[in-house]
């Protein structure tokens, strides 16, 4: 099974069908989302829904336009994907950088 | 209102700072308070590049303090730091706040008696801690001047103050910001995480005065909550068996495995197991032999920020060799152990 492929295809149905950013919160002192790990925390958040605040920053960071700086030991990372056109577009951003309406969308569960 | 605003996150107070129902005095206030915010938190990013930048050139000329003073605030909840300063932290009748005293007054103890070193810049800094970060936060870390902890959701973890290893972990990383400078990405991120984890588990092992065989050598122990206990898992990370199908997330035990852009806390498995093998070979205690060694190798350099684990493990051979050239066996052991993990 092509997992990659499999993640896009669902990527793609859910950006497309319900107009929705979808984030992942991987990483910190528990590995979140690692290759093998069991722990996983996901969400998804209605672009309409945001407001006009978040969604200025939203479209901030989807620019890059973000402090990368020096990454925070421990800290989370947001792999945010949005579809623009045809296209899917996925950042990965320090969580200091996200509004708090994409990181409270998140649920933390044991696969 | 600068004492309350300071626990109001950031887009809460820009969208307060608009509501035209408020006062314009208030509006402006809190407008204030929002660029604050969002300045101390550029200052903090700065902190930790001006660390990189002046500790290459300068040595502290003298310790701020002989044993560094131990902080605590309360973020009641919210993610805006430091939060409220909790007065008398070791008598407080929040036990998360007692806990996060002592355990990081412990920490200090540790480095100061076993290694000789003054606080996490070795000049007496003040241990800073926040507790009750955020929303059932599961989550500990350190930002670049301080330990931050959440709350746990009481289901997969619980209050991670619990774990004196993730205390030990935190403030390692305050050390290895002031010593080697390690980034967090690819190899150097790896042994960040790792040299976290090693100081973590010594610190543990230390408290409960354990030999190498006694240890459990686990990480997140003790932070773990009810729903991760019932399925079986017992830790995150198991620094003896790093691929243990009981963490909950497990990592590769070899350096082979390892590809570029991996996570820091999953490429630390091989280094984490070769620390592991080696003391298990010395024998004794952790702290006593291979953890010198390991702490050399942390702090003897100088910055290397983009060091790659080839030559971390080539420096704790030579260490090995120079500071227990009576006793080859360790060095031996500390040559093996990095053999087996493919380094």
């Amino acid at each position: 099974m092509d997992f990659n492929l499999l993640r896009a295809e669902e990527l793609q149905e859910k950006v497309e069908k319900k107009d929705q950013l979808m984030v992942e919160r991987v990483g910190g002192f528990g590995g979140f989302g690692l290759p093998g790990s069991h722990l996983k925390s996901k969400g998804e958040v209605s672009i309409s829904e945001l407001s006009a605040d978040d969604l200025q920053t939203i479209n901030r960071l989807f620019k890059g336009d973000f402090h990368l700086g020096t990454a925070m030991p421990d800290g989370f990372l947001y792999r945010i994907t949005r579809k623009i056109g045809d296209d899917l577009q996925t950042i990965e951003v320090p969580e200091e950088n996200v509004p708090m309406a994409i990181r409270n969308c998140v649920k933390d569960t044991l696969e | 209102m600068s004492c309350t605003c300071f626990i109001i996150p950031k887009d809460v107070l820009e969208k307060l700072a608009k509501d035209l129902e408020l006062s314009e005095e208030l509006r402006k206030g809190l407008e204030h308070a929002a660029r604050t915010s969002a300045q101390l938190r550029e200052l903090r990013i700065q902190a930790a590049e001006l660390t990189r930048v002046t500790s290459a050139f300068a040595v502290p000329i003298a310790a701020l303090a002989p044993f560094p003073a131990v902080t605590v605030h309360n973020c009641q909840h919210h993610q805006t730091l430091p939060g409220i300063p909790v007065p008398n932290p070791g008598s407080s009748t929040d036990p998360t706040a007692v806990r996060t005293f002592e355990e990081t007054t412990a920490v200090a103890d540790f480095y100061k008696v076993i290694f000789n070193r003054n606080s996490i810049d070795g000049a007496g800094m003040t241990m800073m801690s926040s507790i009750h970060y955020g929303l059932k936060y599961n989550n500990a870390m350190w930002n670049g001047s301080q330990m931050v902890y959440g709350d746990g959701d009481s289901q997969i973890f619980i209050d991670f103050t619990n774990g004196n290893d993730v205390i030990g972990h935190e403030l390692t990383h305050g050390v290895t910001q002031y010593t080697l400078q390690l980034a967090y990405t690819n190899d150097a991120g790896g042994l960040n995480e790792s040299l976290s984890d090693c100081f973590g588990s010594m610190f543990r092992q230390w408290q409960a005065n354990q030999d190498v065989n006694q240890a459990d050598w686990l990480i997140g122990h003790d932070i773990l909550g009810p729903v991760a206990k019932a399925r079986g898992y017992t830790c995150l990370r198991n620094m003896a068996n790093p691929a243990d199908s009981h963490c909950l997330a497990p990592q590769p035990t070899n350096y082979s495995q390892i590809t570029p852009g991996m996570d820091p806390h999953y490429s630390s498995g091989p280094p984490n197991l070769a620390f592991c093998l080696a003391c298990k070979s010395v024998g004794g205690k952790s702290w006593e032999k291979v953890g010198q060694i390991w702490y050399r190798a942390l702090t003897g350099s100088g910055p290397i920020p983009k060091m790659k684990m080839k030559e971390f493990a080539d420096d704790t051979r030579k260490l090995a060799s120079q500071m227990y050239g009576s006793v080859p066996a360790v060095a031996t052991a500390v040559d093996n152990a990095w053999k087996q993990v493919g380094l």
